[in-house]
């Protein structure tokens, strides 16, 4: 019996969304048929509840349910789109698209919707989370931090989305696809405004809730751990990153390998497809459709073509890029090369937003026991591209930076600003350990890293 | 096609939030229309229009806070609404140990917009689309360097009515229009990147398509042709500590964002903690901090008129002002929300709090963040300056959690000797540190020189929420700079 995407969704509870989305999808359809163009139509559920805590108690607390439609025209290599959450103004929106279309210059390289391509429907869900199952989560994480420090400040967030999808397109796609998952955060500050120490555990999850009680800990020790600070000047450093950390630098790698980029030369990837650009310890998945490994997953893209479980670097080497259907047609001169891997709407590019990375032998203490003098980073903060074509980024450590001293975490240190490119922080011979314990985030599962140098290049939390 | 609520929907929301036992309610419909074009080498890349529109309604019980909301707007889809807003609150409210007071704000019933000439959204596309498409194609040099010539445009309505249980009522049309040119030039792994009038998707005004006409893309595209292949051959920016920096308005404007968000009252008591982190400005500074110094003035103003950030309301209702920050140097106010405003005794709020749509509760929110301009003209400013660089056009950003450390990318740089421009340098990066880099400006150009810039992309909160914000200033000059952090 194959999995019904429909049942992720609590009909008691949000109402019945599918009578209004069905006849939706089908009318919009049938509407642009009979119009003589081809199509692209899509219904969407979102249902998503956000409970966020600060000062040691929930500040906000979000309860949302949409249900939207977009549709995409095309005629002759023109195409315009247009969506909605105005459910019963399809009339409107056709006429939106229309109108696009009709002022829209005919595009050399479009060759319109995929073709149709079945896949096996999978079970996406998550355990679902409810708004009180949630504010206990706050009282549990506030109650467990202040048994570690009773004048903690605690903060974060716990929450729920699941997603629906019905696509269809004249080309013959009729597809479903929901999924659902949670998230949860706890942040912890101690100590008086001016030197304050500072804590944070996260992941997202979607069958056993994490231990609460336990991230509460954690969070608040590092926060009393931070309180007393060395001051370490910039340089290379030995390093070992925690899982919060290496998410971090994967969404660049990830973000960063995209069609558009890869074409015109401004990517890490350039030029490069087929090289070993990373060391060979460096395996990456893209998972789209193995929920117990990775978050975002789905079992069709933004235009209904089936998504697929690949590797996408193999022992370091880097053996894919996803296309969309646009960037297909263009760049090899076939819309069916697509990926599977299209964010969605009007040209939406491509993107890898599952990815897993092999986990290896060692945990994050035996990895540190291999440190001889260096930093072990819990997590980064604010990073951003300073240079797309080498990988290179900025950022910052915050919550967690450790000296490591001989095997041991020997204090806590002040916080530092990486300048820093992954290419170069992953390269071959660069990577000591790939760590065995990993950790769910919203767009990768990733364990720890050991690696042998990375660049820091001035001090944050300073006022000097 | 409805286009504004019906009042009696809102009529019945605000009677059914008021049915619980509350301490205020509040009823937000929002509609958001947008239109978004991309042209690239002379193909159209992106014709894409969106309408979205919804209801929320937002509770405080038991001193804590409650909000749902849904787009489906029936009296049905309503009843659910309250009750689970309602519901949420108590949750809340279970949690709470300073429970929510509100500052007072005067009842306000008023109908508002945004003064324009072109309603940007009924503008005919064909016409937009030819001025991208010739811009795309402006200074067609035919070099095989360039990979990229992109024109875009962008433009949308927030169109709120907000109810409260305290009477106020407030119809508010804010208009945004944007756009902007980039040639994009690659030479083997040498990769150049050189906008108009700003990067990212352009500059973005409150106010009409005129704003796009006034920005005239077809004009200025050739001249990011020509400056991305000079760039491709123009020389690093070196590393130095101690280098004088003049910085334009198109980054000092980012500088101002990223320090702009320290004066958010959310984040300096906590409450943003978990995510965007908090600020080195803490309560207890206030009056006492120096920011900068005496040349340094800056203000969060929602009224400067066609500011990305300008507005009349907020969408607590509470009525846009023109708020000190930084006085001549010295911390001496906040951006604030009723919620946060009576944390520090203070009466009113700073009408900073705006969301992102009918489905957020409101977050504060950066207005315009100004930088008062000073005396200095700007053309005696660079005469005067003997060894040193200018820098223009952000490209990258990033600063710690406490808005201390920053370090921020552009795309082009000019080396100045003796009062004189004597060529361009490439990937110009600063860092430092914000109190020592505000107190090291010796120089602020005047009135003349003084530009605004929008950023439409602010992100905050969780869900997230993007804001559009303003920030103007005139070129700056900073002594003792640390430049060329980013090497290859
Ligand atoms: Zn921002």
């Amino acid at each position: 019996m194959s999995w019904d995407p429909r049942s992720i969704i609590d009909l008691g509870e949000f109402g019945d969304p599918f009578p209004t989305l069905d006849t939706g999808v089908e009318k919009l359809l049938y509407m642009a048929r009979e119009k003589g163009y081809e199509a692209q139509v899509s219904g969407n559920v979102r249902l998503e509840g956000v409970t966020r805590f600060a000062v040691s108690q929930v500040t906000q607390h979000h309860d949302l349910s949409t249900l939207s439609f977009s549709l995409v025209l095309y005629k002759d290599g023109r195409r315009a789109s247009a969506n909605t959450t105005l459910v019963d103004d399809l009339v409107g929106l056709m006429k939106q698209a229309e109108d696009g279309l009709n002022s829209s210059p005919p595009n050399k390289f479009d060759q319109g919707f995929p073709s149709p391509r079945q896949s096996e429907l999978i079970d996406l869900s998550a355990k679902v989370w409810t708004t009180d199952e949630r504010a206990d989560s706050v009282i549990a994480s506030v109650n467990a931090a202040e048994e570690i420090n009773p004048d903690v400040i605690v903060a974060g967030t716990s929450s729920t989305v699941t997603t629906f999808s019905r696509i269809l397109n004249t080309e013959g796609t009729d597809v479903e696809s929901s999924s659902s998952g949670n998230y949860f955060k706890v942040n912890a500050i101690v100590g008086p405004p001016e030197s304050r120490g500072y804590g944070q555990e996260e992941t997202q999850w979607r069958y056993d809730a994490p231990s609460f009680e336990t991230f509460a800990r954690e969070a608040t020790r590092t926060a009393v751990d931070t309180l007393t600070l060395k001051n370490f000047k910039p340089g290379e450093y030995e390093v070992v990153l925690g899982p919060r950390a290496v998410t971090d630098l994967m969404n660049f790698v990830q973000f960063g390998t995209g069609p558009v980029g890869f074409h015109e030369g401004t990517s890490f990837t350039s030029d490069r497809l087929g090289d070993q650009i990373f060391d060979e310890k460096i395996s990456l998945h893209d998972l789209p459709r193995s929920p117990s490994k990775a978050f975002f997953t789905r079992l069709f893209d933004g235009e209904g073509v089936p998504t697929q479980d690949r590797v996408f670097v193999h022992k370091g080497s880097l053996e894919f890029i996803p296309y969309d259907s646009f960037t297909a047609a263009k760049y090899l001169g076939d819309k069916n090369e697509a990926t599977g891997n299209a964010g969605g709407g009007f040209f939406g590019g491509a993107f890898l937003g599952s990815a897993v990375m092999e986990s290896g032998v060692k945990s994050v203490r035996e990895q540190i026991a291999e440190v001889g003098d260096g930093l072990y980073v819990k997590s980064f903060w604010y990073n951003r591209f300073t240079d797309r074509r080498r990988g290179g980024l900025t950022g910052l450590t915050r919550n967690g930076l450790y000296h490591i001293k001989d095997g041991e975490l020997a204090g806590a240190v002040r916080n530092l600003r990486y300048t820093e490119s992954f290419v170069r922080a992953l390269e071959p011979g660069n990577v000591i350990s790939v760590g065995k314990d990993s950790r769910m985030f919203m767009f990768n599962t990733v364990p720890s890293l050991h690696l042998g140098r990375y660049r820091f290049s001035s001090v944050a939390h300073s006022m000097e | 096609m409805s286009s504004i609520i019906d009042e009696d929907i809102m009529a019945y929301a605000l009677e059914k939030g008021q049915s619980y036992a509350v301490q205020y309610v509040d009823v937000k419909w929002m509609s958001r229309d947008s239109r978004s074009l991309n042209v690239k080498n002379g193909d159209l890349e992106g014709n894409s229009q969106s309408k979205s529109q919804g209801i929320g309604i937002k509770m405080l019980v038991d001193g804590g806070y409650g909000f749902a909301a849904s787009n489906i707007i029936s009296r049905e889809s309503i009843d659910k609404i309250a009750n689970r807003a309602f519901k949420v609150a108590r949750a809340s409210g279970r949690t709470m140990k300073r429970p929510i007071t509100l500052a007072e704000e005067p009842v306000h019933v008023d109908r508002v917009q945004t003064p324009i000439r072109k309603d940007p959204l009924t503008q005919p596309l064909e016409e937009t689309i030819s001025i991208l498409v010739d811009a795309s194609k402006a200074a067609d040099l035919d070099d095989p360097r360039i990979k990229a010539r992109n024109a875009v445009f962008s433009a949308w309505t927030d169109h709120m009515v907000l109810w409260t249980s305290e009477g106020t009522r407030i119809d508010q049309k804010i208009y945004v229009t944007g756009g902007g040119v980039d040639t994009l030039a690659v030479q083997g792994s040498n990769v150049e990147r050189r906008s108009y009038p700003a990067s990212f998707r352009g500059n973005f005004a409150t106010a009409g398509y005129e704003y796009f006409e006034e920005i005239d893309l077809v004009s200025i595209a050739p001249k990011a042709t020509t400056e991305a292949l000079q760039l491709l051959e123009a020389p690093h920016c070196p590393p130095r500590n101690d280098a004088t920096v003049i910085i334009k308005p198109s980054q000092l404007m980012l500088q101002l964002h990223e320090n702009g968000h320290g004066f958010e009252m959310d984040r300096a008591y906590d409450y943003e903690a978990a995510f965007a982190g908090t600020s080195f400005m803490k309560p207890h500074l206030v009056d006492e901090l120096m920011f900068g110094n005496e040349l340094i003035t800056i203000y969060g103003d929602a009224t400067h008129p066609r500011g990305l950030g300008t507005f009349y309301y907020d969408h607590e209702g509470v009525q846009a002002q023109k708020t000190t920050l930084v006085d001549e140097g010295r911390l001496v106010g906040y951006l604030s929300s009723r919620e946060t405003a009576p944390l520090k005794g203070w009466e009113r709020s700073s009408g900073s709090a705006r969301s992102l749509n009918y489905a957020r509760m409101p977050l504060i929110r950066m207005t315009n963040i100004n930088l008062k301009p000073g005396d200095w003209s700007y053309d005696e400013m660079v005469e005067d300056t003997k060894d040193g660089y200018i820098f223009d056009t952000n490209v990258s950003w990033s600063i710690d959690d406490l808005r201390l450390s920053f370090q921020f990318g552009m795309e082009i740089g000019w080396r100045v000797e003796n009062g004189e421009i004597t060529g361009l340098i490439k990937k110009p990066s600063y860092t430092g540190i914000t109190p020592q880099f505000w107190n090291s400006a010796d120089a602020v150009a005047d009135e003349k020189s003084f530009q605004m810039y929008g950023t439409p992309n602010c992100g905050k909160g969780e869900p997230g929420q993007v804001m559009y914000t303003g920030h103007g200033a005139s070129p700056t000059r900073f002594r003792n700079v640390r430049i060329g952090v980013v090497q290859e």
